[in-house]
């Protein structure tokens, strides 16, 4: 029986005659409550998120100080920006970022099956290793910066204890984007941590019972066992590590504001360099533009995987 | 469709602005209504300027000032905004290329006249310059600050050097502290613009002012053999090691005290290295200006001016001039500096301070004046600038690919 005639049929039995407006919202329901539902968030989404994206595209096709006239030079910005060396390094920096930053989940995944006692000690040992996540990006950036410093920072102090140079990390072209992530990644550790210790939580114990009964146990237990049934874990923190290598930007702007110059900016903060101390809005939208096409690659794999997920569950 | 153009996306910045200056600048229709807009909002400025205005009121019965304070790093976004849409009578601002941004856009009213009427022409001279477009002045001179270099008197003595008055012996000072194991220049340059203070100084004392302001303006050329002399002269102290290693290490203000604990010997910056440092030890830090290279060109300084214009849209611009005036008698003006740990814009105003005296002695002399590598130029040439000085800084044999660099980004800007 079709869910429309089982309507009718409950209609048939209703004593009070129907209004022109009830019989509209029969008919429509299935497909109008949705709908309804639906706007408040959409509009919100559309108004906060899809119009500023297609606004920032516009503005790409711009030459534009921020405030005054602005003049239309299609695609000279990003003619321009394709020529531009520090793009280039800006854009090897973000590569760096993403590949080190897939460390986080492998890490945190590691501590959290280590943290995954139950000894009483562990809120302690768990707790300490919460930290990074308790404190500000910004609060991060200044510490670790002092750690670094070459004259009274600690690296140095200790470097110094054992008869070497100290390294600049900060004023090396070379090694300041790995300064800088050491210390990103010590927050982003903590984040997947947290995650995985949830997920451990979850875990189903009679599965593991039963893969202990056949004689699993150490590696092959954790690796057939324990890990698919971490999957979804596994899926988000991946992801969301992916997005924050791309868009991370304040701890750059902290510790060295890209510096030295310009060798440890990525897009973000080139965008921001652009936009704001350089006042070229159509340019600093073209590196957002690029920015924005590079995480649709990565959130299309994700949709994709979602959608593929959930056709899988039913 | 969506219906997004760029024209209502101005619309609505202007709108927004509109909606948030309406806090800042009271509408003021009503003659005798005189509405300041400023960022000069210190404790002591604050209190400074709200007496001037108190008195100005005084003299002048029937009319009322309202003064709109405002943070200086919020004042750099909103002026974009007020000066177009709400613009109040009066609005203080920087000199050089920020007022310019304005006064080609006809954003600032043309106030020449009034150094005539006031006879200010003389006392503010040496800092007219820098309010100056295409021949007319648009804002008044207010407060400036020199710079130079602030030294280690105990470190000075111990090594047994007296102030260098020429390059050469500037060199063999830092050689000598060197020796001695003192990093001769302190500086932090991660945000770049301690690192302008070098280039500016050695274009200016090696190819004069003209060619420096040519270049700021986009003029001259930075594969130009001059801009390459200023890099060369530059290279030697660089590279025989006397500046503080790893400078991008350090933001401006970490590096100062490497130069209290006399581990460093100089430091070219402003008054803000006191200003850094706590009362107890500023008895040991000494000043003197950049040594002299060329005789021709000794007496040009770097000299940052602020000050203060009339907004075209402006409701009542004859209270505006009279208040201008009130602002720029000697005791006036003193005390709006003082108050600020700044210098008044006239070169007659009696000065209590040794410090402030050098300094002022320093403007008299000079034959003329530039301000600073960021106020000078464009913001993206200065963007682009300072960070190629930041590299030069660490990687000196570079200079070549630095300055094409440069010019590259010179003829793209100034096209």
């Amino acid at each position: 029986m079709s869910e429309k005639t089982e309507m009718a049929d409950y209609a048939d039995l209703a004593v009070v005659p129907r209004t022109r407006m009830q019989r509209v919202w029969e008919t429509r329901a299935v497909w109008l409550t949705p709908l309804l539902l639906l706007a408040a968030p959409v509009s919100i989404f559309v108004l906060l998120i899809v119009i500023p994206i297609i606004q920032s595209i516009w503005i790409s096709f711009y030459d534009w100080d921020g405030t005054g006239p602005a003049s239309w030079v299609g695609l000279g910005n990003y003619a321009e920006l394709f020529a531009d060396p520090q793009f280039y390094v800006s854009l090897k920096n973000n590569v760096i970022w993403l590949l080190l930053f897939l460390l986080a989940p492998v890490v945190g995944l590691a501590i959290a099956v280590f943290l995954n006692q139950t000894l009483p000690e562990m809120r302690l040992v768990k707790s300490i290793f919460f930290i990074p996540l308790v404190l500000a990006h910004v609060i991060i950036g200044v510490v670790f910066t002092w750690f670094y410093d070459p004259t009274f920072g600690i690296i140095a102090i200790l470097a110094r204890a054992v008869g070497m140079t100290p390294p600049a990390i900060l004023s090396n072209e070379h090694l300041v984007t790995f300064g800088i992530i050491a210390a990103a990644l010590w927050s982003q550790i903590a984040f997947c941590l947290v995650l995985f210790l949830a997920g451990l939580s979850q875990l189903d114990d009679d599965l593991i019972a039963a893969g202990r009964l056949d004689g699993a146990s150490g590696w092959p237990l954790f690796y057939y066992v324990v890990l698919p049934q971490l999957r979804p874990v596994t899926f988000v923190a991946t992801i969301i590590t992916v997005i924050m290598s791309l868009r991370n930007f304040d701890m750059i702007a902290i510790m060295t504001q890209g510096g030295p110059y310009g060798s440890s900016t990525v897009l973000a903060y080139q965008m921001f360099d652009a936009t704001i101390f350089s006042y070229r809005a159509g340019y600093g939208a073209a590196i957002a533009t690029v920015l924005f096409a590079i995480m649709s690659v990565y959130i299309a794999w994700f949709l994709r995987y979602t959608l593929k997920q959930e056709a899988a569950e039913r | 469709m969506l219906g997004i153009d760029l024209r209502s996306f101005r619309l609505a910045i202007a709108i927004g602005a509109a909606l948030g200056s309406l806090a800042i600048a009271p509408a003021n229709a009503q003659t005798g209504q005189l509405t300041i807009n400023t960022d000069r909002s210190g404790a002591g400025q604050k209190a400074a300027m709200t007496k001037i205005a108190s008195d100005f009121e005084a003299k002048n019965p029937g009319t009322k000032v309202t003064i709109n304070f405002s943070d200086v790093e919020s004042y750099k976004t909103s002026i974009r905004n007020f000066l177009v849409t709400t613009p109040p009578d009066l609005a203080f601002w920087f000199t050089g290329a920020r007022m310019r941004a304005f006064s080609k856009r006809g954003a600032f009213e043309d106030i020449s006249k009034f150094y005539a009427d006031q006879k200010l022409k003389d006392v503010m001279g040496p800092f007219l310059p820098a309010v100056t477009d295409s021949g007319k002045q648009f804002m008044m001179p207010t407060n400036f600050t020199t710079w130079g270099f602030f030294y280690n008197k105990e470190v000075f003595e111990r090594v047994g050097i007296a102030p260098p008055k020429t390059w050469d012996e500037l060199m063999a000072a830092a050689a000598k502290l060197k020796a001695a194991n003192v990093i001769p220049f302190t500086i932090g340059t991660r945000d770049l613009w301690a690192n302008d203070l070098w280039f500016d100084y050695l274009d200016l004392r090696l190819n004069g002012l003209d060619f420096h302001m040519a270049l700021m303006d986009g003029k001259e050329s930075y594969t130009d053999e001059r801009v390459k002399k200023v890099f060369a002269t530059w290279q030697q102290p660089i590279e025989k090691g006397y500046f503080l290693e790893n400078a991008s290490s350090y933001g401006w203000q970490e590096a100062i005290p490497l130069l209290a604990q006399g581990k460093a010997a100089m430091y070219l910056l402003g008054p803000y290295v006191l200003t850094s440092l706590p009362a107890d030890v500023h008895g040991k830090i000494g000043f003197f200006p950049f040594p002299g290279i060329d005789a021709k060109n000794n007496s040009f300084e770097e000299v940052s001016i602020n000050g203060v214009g009339i907004p075209s849209g402006a409701k009542n611009k004859e209270l505006a001039l009279k208040f201008l005036a009130f602002l720029a008698q000697p005791d006036n003006l003193a005390a709006f500096a003082k108050a600020g740990a700044v210098l008044p814009a006239r070169t007659d105003v009696a000065l209590d301070d040794q410090l402030s005296q050098v300094q002022m002695k320093l403007v008299q002399a000079a034959k003329g004046t530039s301000q600073f590598y960021d106020r000078d130029t464009d913001p993206e040439m200065a963007q682009i600038g300072m960070k190629g000085f930041q590299e030069f800084l660490a990687n000196p044999q570079r200079a070549e690919a630095i300055l094409e660099r440069l010019e590259a980004a010179r003829k793209r800007i100034f096209k």
